[in-house]
């Protein structure tokens, strides 16, 4: 009987090489929209082809996806960028339901014109915003958006004729934790812990009055605080600065608001923010209006004129200015120490929006959109880039890395799905290009199949992200982000976009099958002849024969 | 005890033990059961009639409708008992022996004997003879007539009752036991199948609302769908009508209050009257089941019935009379958008100085009335001279009218306040004499530019009938009392200046013929002297060309001239109010000489209390964002469970003080165009919801709004883009070099009426003890800020104080209002101590005017005002004043406050702090303890809450 079996599988093996070797479908499958029959014909042939290359703008239909997702059946998958899109947009990498979140844009037109862009979310038009095109017919814009509430959200952006679609996974709304040490008080001080509350902080304050030991014992730790808030350059002492210098590495947030005059404005801070060296520079009177530059996550000053006294910093610090003064002077500049992040705001009275402009709103959100800058440091060490919004059936893709030495990546996770059922899904280490896996473990995926649409609900060790199936193809996305992860999804064999105006079935013929040189099924009928073999030997051996 | 086992020669006696002992219990639990039932029908007799007489309300319903059972479960306990008591059988044995004295305790005796033997014998066989006899009946006998009676006697009343009631007992038991209120549905009432038989629907059919304005707005009765927002006065009968083919119904009022709802055969009528807290009407229709099916949201937007609109024309403005004589007219209009009940001209007359003032108060009616059109305008003239005032004495006039609101009013309007002050004979010496003018042509003393003009202009008029001579004398007499106000100006300019050199044209000097004096700008010596005088110059000057005109019989030609003297002093008034105060005098203070001097021993900051958040209607966005999912609906045609789910929306925004009426309204129009399949009608609602929760957030544009949300801060945007325009450095900057910290401002505010420079040393008194106790930095000066001045937004602090009435002009009102709720803190403090003075009557009278008539309230003493710095534990400090008995004679326990966001914004003492504080910082050395350290804790509060 083996001796049979063996027999047949040495004939398969020897018609199949007499068949002859090697992929029997096209190296290179051109497709597009519209032709996903073909796509899925070429697909589920006994002989998959190597490269699929999608050429135009819409994404393939849910069933040539799945398809296409990373298997045994599929093949490796790279998308051309192709001409380069009049309009791309990122979703912000992180959200909190309730907290500010920006959404960046890139426009292309013609060179000098203004492109007005719009935003949308399920409700209704949200803002828009003016973005003038630079000499090359590039611009960059921001758009503050909001999450209204937890799971997924996602928007419309729109500039003439183009649209896009993006999402993000917000996290469960809470309000921001706030530890404010305030110096000698003063109305400045008052209103911003004032705005803070209103806005629905919790804010404990701590407040030097002089010669009434009010500041001491300041004790703060990342996992029990949002933001600590210096206003009105408290007096740190080493500890302080040791302690705020820690909190920050561990992702914690800051807000500096030196007082107007101080000789030291805030300047007996860390070290390590490189602000010893950029001591705070004179006051700026009232009405040196200075120029602003705000990321879209802060909210927008006032329209009327600034009539407040500034702070300026002297020397340049490593990090991002966001409002100069007229003379080219640092106002308010923002950067990430670490993990964390430190925002440094020179308006000695912006009070006066409030009291004397009536700006009651305005100056709320201006305390709030700063604080919930600061507050979204990378706590917890590992940063997630989802798929975002992806088509029932088709595969979600998750990337996980890690951002601090101390972080370490799951191995599995929790997957709710629509509906409530739970799954533990694990998380595959990713390898380098040449096949190794990488020995540190600072780059993972998880995969799994999103059946149905609705919600996906990614979990572990007190992260959170998540993803949205749609039951449709809701804006056309030159860059589907899908797409992209199914390109990136093979740890073995990443995928990437071809650059514009390539070959695409350029090195095709240099890369390798997903399953080595051979495409064919020559190494299955070897092995099962080989055991067979093998099988037959040890029964004629038990037997007593030879 | 354990009965012994008995032989079987026993068996006849256990036979009757146990038929005994049995129908013992079973007689015990039906005399119970049958009392339990009479208890039970007499409770829900006496119930079900009080509920027919006087149709208790559902709390009460609630509370009461188990009493009847608990009532009845006292029989069935006590019949419980009475089984128990047979438990054993020799308790039966003993019943049955007692029953019968022949028996002679044979039954207990063949019980409990041992009856081996052969006398065991012999009396088993008398006993089996003797007890054969022996009927169970007999030895308990049925004695349960009573309660057979009480029991048929209640079920009939209360099927008499059922039987009556409305929508019968079905109707009786969905209204008692019902979530609340409930009737039987349409087809049980007519005898068919039940709600939950076939073919049978739970839903509401139409719904209406019949609003019944009250009385007072002579408003009609409307009759309108339900849907969308309704408005309604506060007192209005609203009744909303919804059919129903069934169910149980469960009627809600959002914002409070209870609701009556009748039921009939077609549905219910829900009836309430509206009050100011009302925000709708939820109404939730349930299966039998207990599951809701069905809902109707009710968005009720409270119509506020302003108060009458006052103004009081005349006079328009402060008058300052050098004697009391004479007759002012006095008029007002009044306007009010339902009408006006009565209205009447308020006076209060206040006489002395000091720390001594008395004051009387009373009402004139006016002497006639004129309709002009919805406006009512009030004249009367006031006879000065009988007013009772003598110098220094104020009377205080305002128009106070009231409406027809007798059901949350009356609401009270009040016009600005008008001041009319006999001068004394320093005042006399005062620039305001120059501007309030006499009411009789007198000779002493001068006559006001006002008047001049008016006698110029009377001489004008009578030109044709006057002969040359005679006009040519009355424009010499009008001319020399234009000299001798001009030189009164003269006067003034130079005694402003505090003495300094005369000019070589001084006025009023004989020898020297009068000559105008250099305009400002002009480059000479006396340019410091010109540019303080700005208006008293140009009008002395004009005032001069008047007075030449007039002595050449040019008396046409001196009215533009009189005209810009006039308007100079008037502006010249405005600037100075009532009296063109001179700085307020204050000794030097040197704070870096006090810095860190103060004992700060007793300090103990508390811990700054959490604030709260402020009110945010975009909250609800999410659940909106959810409730598009409804909207949209899953195919084509009526949705009933997305509208159901989106009303229940909308009474979830209802029943929150931060869910706004119109997007509610909204929301449940949206789930009326769901329930008619209209999925873009409904999509469109939802977002138009969004629209008015987040406020202007879809903008769609790409300029950005304005952010001035009020007239001042308008003003304030106004004056900076000015500002820019004409490339003006801002006044801020120059106040201080750039380097310094802004240092804390005492600021103190003046107001129109009244005296609010009463204590001009606490503000340098309260920025020394800064300097002593902290390390804030101070301004020694302090300021003064008017109230109605958009200026009064620079100072986050504000102290305001007097003796006199605190009657508040409307940009004051506004001042005062917007100042507070932008998060600004005043301190008031009573200078009179005294709770019947006419300070702290005014003051809470305007506070209520202002903020709401709830809105001060007393202020515990563990507030953290008391800990913000020094420690207080028995609250406010007591006052010298309040020890010597000054005033009103009393200790006040408490201060008073009224609070935005959970902060104080307007604190008000009337314990006399600006007495006990009025005194040079510098004497502060001599007091065992310092008296202004409260003070400090106002101030620290002021500045870190």
């Amino acid at each position: 009987m083996l001796r049979s079996a063996a027999v047949v599988a040495l004939a398969g093996l020897a018609l199949d090489v007499l068949g002859g070797s090697g992929p029997a479908g096209p190296t290179v499958l051109e497709a597009r929209s519209g032709r996903e029959a073909a796509l899925v014909d070429a697909l589920l042939a006994p002989v998959p082809p190597h490269r699929v290359v999608w050429t135009d703008r819409a994404g393939p239909d849910a069933r040539a996806a799945w398809l296409l997702s990373p298997g045994p059946a599929a093949p490796v998958l790279t998308l051309p960028v192709g001409p380069v899109p009049g309009l791309r947009v990122e979703p912000p990498a992180r959200a909190v339901a309730g907290w500010a979140a920006a959404l960046r844009v890139e426009v292309v037109g013609a060179p000098g014109d203004t492109v007005v862009i719009r935003h949308a979310d399920a409700l209704g038009a949200v803002d828009s915003v003016a973005v003038p095109l630079d000499s090359t017919g590039r611009g960059t814009a921001g758009l503050g958006v909001r999450p209204a509430r937890e799971g997924w959200q996602a928007w419309t952006v729109s500039a003439g004729p183009d649209s896009v679609r993006v999402g993000v996974w917000a996290l469960p709304p809470r309000p921001l934790r706030v530890l404010a040490l305030v110096g000698t008080p003063d109305p400045e001080s008052r209103f911003a812990l004032r705005a803070l509350e209103e806005a629905g902080a919790s804010v404990e304050a701590r407040v030097e009055l002089g010669r009434v030991d009010a500041l001491s014992g300041s004790d703060w730790s990342a996992d029990a605080l949002d933001v600590v808030a210096l206003l009105g350059s408290p007096p740190l002492t080493a500890a302080d600065r040791a302690g705020l210098e820690s909190f920050v590495a561990g992702g914690g947030g800051v807000v500096v608001a030196p007082r107007a005059g101080d000789p030291d404005g805030g300047g007996a801070l860390p070290a390590a923010w490189g602000m010893d060296a950029a001591r705070p520079g004179p006051t700026l009177p009232a009405g040196s209006a200075p120029t602003w530059t705000l990321p879209a996550e802060l909210s927008p000053l006032p329209s009327a004129p600034t009539d407040v006294r500034t702070v300026v910093l002297d020397a340049p610090l490593a990090a991002t200015a966001v409002a100069t003064s007229p003379e080219g002077r640092t106002v308010a500049a923002l950067m990430q120490p670490g993990g964390g992040r430190v925002a440094w705001v020179g308006l000695a009275e912006s009070w006066r929006w409030r009291m004397e402009g009536g700006a009651v709103g305005a100056h709320r959100a201006w305390w709030r959109g700063w604080a919930e800058w600061a507050a979204q440091g990378l706590r917890q060490g590992v940063v997630v880039a989802g798929p975002g919004e992806v088509l029932g059936g088709q595969v979600a893709v998750f990337r996980l890395e890690t951002v601090r030495p101390d972080a370490r990546l799951p191995s599995r996770v929790a997957v709710t799905r629509p509906g409530g059922a739970v799954d533990s899904v694990d998380v595959v280490i990713d390898v380098r290009e040449g096949g190794e896996p990488r020995y540190d473990g600072t780059s993972a995926r998880v995969r799994f199949l999103a059946p149905t649409p609705g919600a996906y609900r990614v979990s572990w060790d007190g992260h959170e992200t998540g993803l949205q199936a749609a039951d449709r193809v809701a804006e056309p996305d030159p860059a589907d982000r899908s797409l992209l992860a199914l390109a990136s999804s093979r740890p073995e064999r990443p995928g990437r976009p071809v650059p514009p105006g390539t070959d695409p079935t350029e090195g095709a013929a240099s890369r390798e099958g997903p399953w080595g040189g051979s495409t064919g099924p020559g190494p299955w009928w070897g092995g099962l002849l080989a055991v067979l073999l093998a099988a037959e030997w040890a029964v004629r051996r038990w037997r007593g024969g030879p | 005890m354990t009965p012994r086992a008995q032989p079987r020669n026993a068996r006849p006696v256990d036979d009757l033990v146990r038929s005994v002992a049995r129908r013992w219990r079973t007689l015990a639990w039906l005399r119970g059961a049958l009392a339990a039932t009479a208890v039970l029908a007499a409770g829900a007799t006496a119930l079900l009639l009080a509920d027919a007489l006087f149709d208790l309300p559902a709390a009460w319903r609630a509370w009461t409708r188990w009493v009847p059972l608990l009532a009845a479960a006292v029989p069935l306990v006590l019949a419980a008992r009475q089984a128990a008591r047979v438990a054993e059988p020799r308790t039966a044995a003993l019943l049955v022996d007692a029953s019968d004295p022949d028996l002679a305790h044979l039954v207990t005796t063949l019980l409990e004997a041992d009856l081996s033997g052969p006398v065991g014998a012999a009396l088993r066989r008398r006993a089996a003879t003797r007890v054969a006899g022996v009927s169970p009946r007999r030895v308990v006998p049925w004695t349960g007539r009573r309660e057979v009676a009480g029991a048929a006697m209640g079920v009939a009343a209360v099927a008499v009752l059922l039987a009556t009631a409305a929508g019968g007992a079905g109707g009786v038991a969905a209204r008692w036991f019902g979530p609340d209120v409930s009737i039987p549905p349409r087809a049980a009432a007519d005898g068919a199948a039940s709600p939950d038989g076939a073919g049978a629907v739970v839903a509401f059919g139409s719904a209406s609302v019949t609003l019944a304005p009250p009385a007072y707005s002579g408003l009609t009765d409307r009759t309108v769908p339900l849907a969308g927002v309704v408005e309604a006065l506060p007192g209005s009968r609203v009744q909303v009508r919804v059919a129903a083919t069934g169910g149980v119904l469960d009627a809600r009022r959002l914002g409070g209050g209870e609701v009556a709802v009748d039921a009939d055969a077609e549905g219910w009528t829900a009836t309430w009257t509206v009050t100011p807290s009302d925000r709708g009407l939820d109404l939730a229709l349930a299966d039998a089941g207990g599951a809701v099916v069905d809902r109707r949201v009710l968005a009720l937007a409270v119509r506020e019935d302003r108060p009458p609109d006052v103004v009081l024309e005349l006079p328009a403005a402060d008058q300052v009379l050098a004697t009391a004589a004479g007759r002012m007219p006095v008029r007002a209009r009044v306007t009010d958008d339902f009408g006006v009940e009565g209205w009447a001209l308020h006076w209060v007359r206040s006489s002395g100085s000091g720390e001594s003032f008395s004051f009387d108060e009373g009402s004139w009616a006016w002497e006639a009335t004129d309709v002009r059109g919805d406006t009512l305008v009030g004249t009367f003239s006031l006879d000065v001279a009988g007013a009772g005032l003598g110098p220094g004495d104020v009377l205080h006039l305002r128009a106070e009218a009231v409406d027809r609101n007798d059901v949350t009013g009356p609401g009270r309007g009040v016009s600005a306040t008008r001041m009319l002050r006999i001068a004394t004979d320093e005042q006399m010496a005062e620039v305001t004499t120059l501007v309030g003018f006499p009411i009789e042509r007198e000779r002493e003393p001068l006559l006001s530019q006002r008047m001049i003009l008016l006698l110029t202009e009377e001489l004008l008029a009578a030109r044709d009938s006057l002969h040359a001579e005679a006009f040519r004398e009355r424009a010499n007499g009008i001319a020399d009392e234009q000299d001798r106000l001009r030189d009164r100006v003269g006067e003034i300019m130079f005694l402003r200046e505090g003495g300094a050199d005369e000019p070589s044209a001084a006025p009023g000097d004989p020898a020297a013929p009068p000559q105008p004096l250099e305009p400002p700008g002009h480059d000479h010596d006396g340019a410091a002297i010109l540019d303080v005088n700005l208006d008293l110059v140009s009008a002395f000057n004009a005032m001069w060309e008047a007075s030449r005109h007039l002595r050449q019989a040019e008396v046409a030609a001196s009215v533009p001239p009189q005209e810009t003297a006039l308007e100079h002093l008037q502006r010249l008034r405005e600037g100075e109010r009532v009296f063109a105060r001179g700085r307020v005098t204050r000794p030097p203070l040197d704070l870096e000489a006090a810095r860190g001097t103060g004992e700060v021993d007793e300090a103990a900051p508390a811990p700054r209390s959490p604030g709260r958040a402020a009110p945010d209607g975009s909250r609800w966005l999410g659940a909106l964002e959810a409730a598009l999912g409804d909207a949209a609906g899953d195919g084509p045609g009526a949705d009933p469970a997305a509208a159901l789910r989106l009303r229940e929306l909308a009474a979830a925004m209802l029943s929150a003080s931060d869910g706004s009426v119109e997007a509610a309204g909204s929301v449940a129009t949206a789930a009326d165009a769901a329930d008619a399949g209209d999925r873009a009608a409904a999509r469109a609602a939802v977002a138009e919801a969004a629209r008015l929760l987040a406020g202007g957030r879809a903008r769609g544009s790409a300029s950005p709004p304005a952010t001035a949300r009020d007239g001042v801060g308008a003003a304030y945007l106004a004056r900076l883009a000015q500002r820019d325009a004409d490339e003006e450095p801002a006044a801020a900057a120059a106040e201080r070099p750039e380097d310094e910290p802004a240092p804390f401002v005492f600021a103190t505010a003046r107001y129109g009426s009244g005296d609010w420079d009463s204590a001009p040393l606490v503000p340098s008194n309260l920025a020394h003890s800064l300097a002593q106790y902290t390390s804030l930095p101070v301004d020694s000066e302090g300021a003064v800020v008017d109230l109605g001045s958009p200026d009064l937004f620079r100072y986050p602090f504000l102290f305001l104080t007097g003796h006199l009435p605190l009657r508040l002009d409307e940009a004051e009102t506004e001042g005062l209002r917007t100042y507070v709720e932008r998060g600004g803190f005043v301190f008031i403090d009573d200078h009179n101590h005294d709770i019947d003075g006419a300070f702290h009557r005014s003051v809470v009278s305007e506070l209520g005017r202002i903020f709401g008539t709830d809105a001060l309230q007393p202020l515990p003493n563990d507030h953290e005002l008391y800990g913000s710095f020094f420690v207080f534990d028995e609250g406010p400090p007591i006052t010298g004043h309040e020890l010597s008995g000054w005033g009103d004679g009393l200790i006040h326990r408490e201060l008073f406050a009224v609070e935005v966001g959970g902060r104080i914004g307007v604190l008000y003492s009337n314990k006399d702090y600006a007495s006990e504080w009025s005194y040079h910082a510098e004497n502060k050395r001599f007091l065992a303890l310092d008296n202004t350290r409260f003070g400090v804790n106002v101030l620290i509060y002021a500045l870190t809450r």
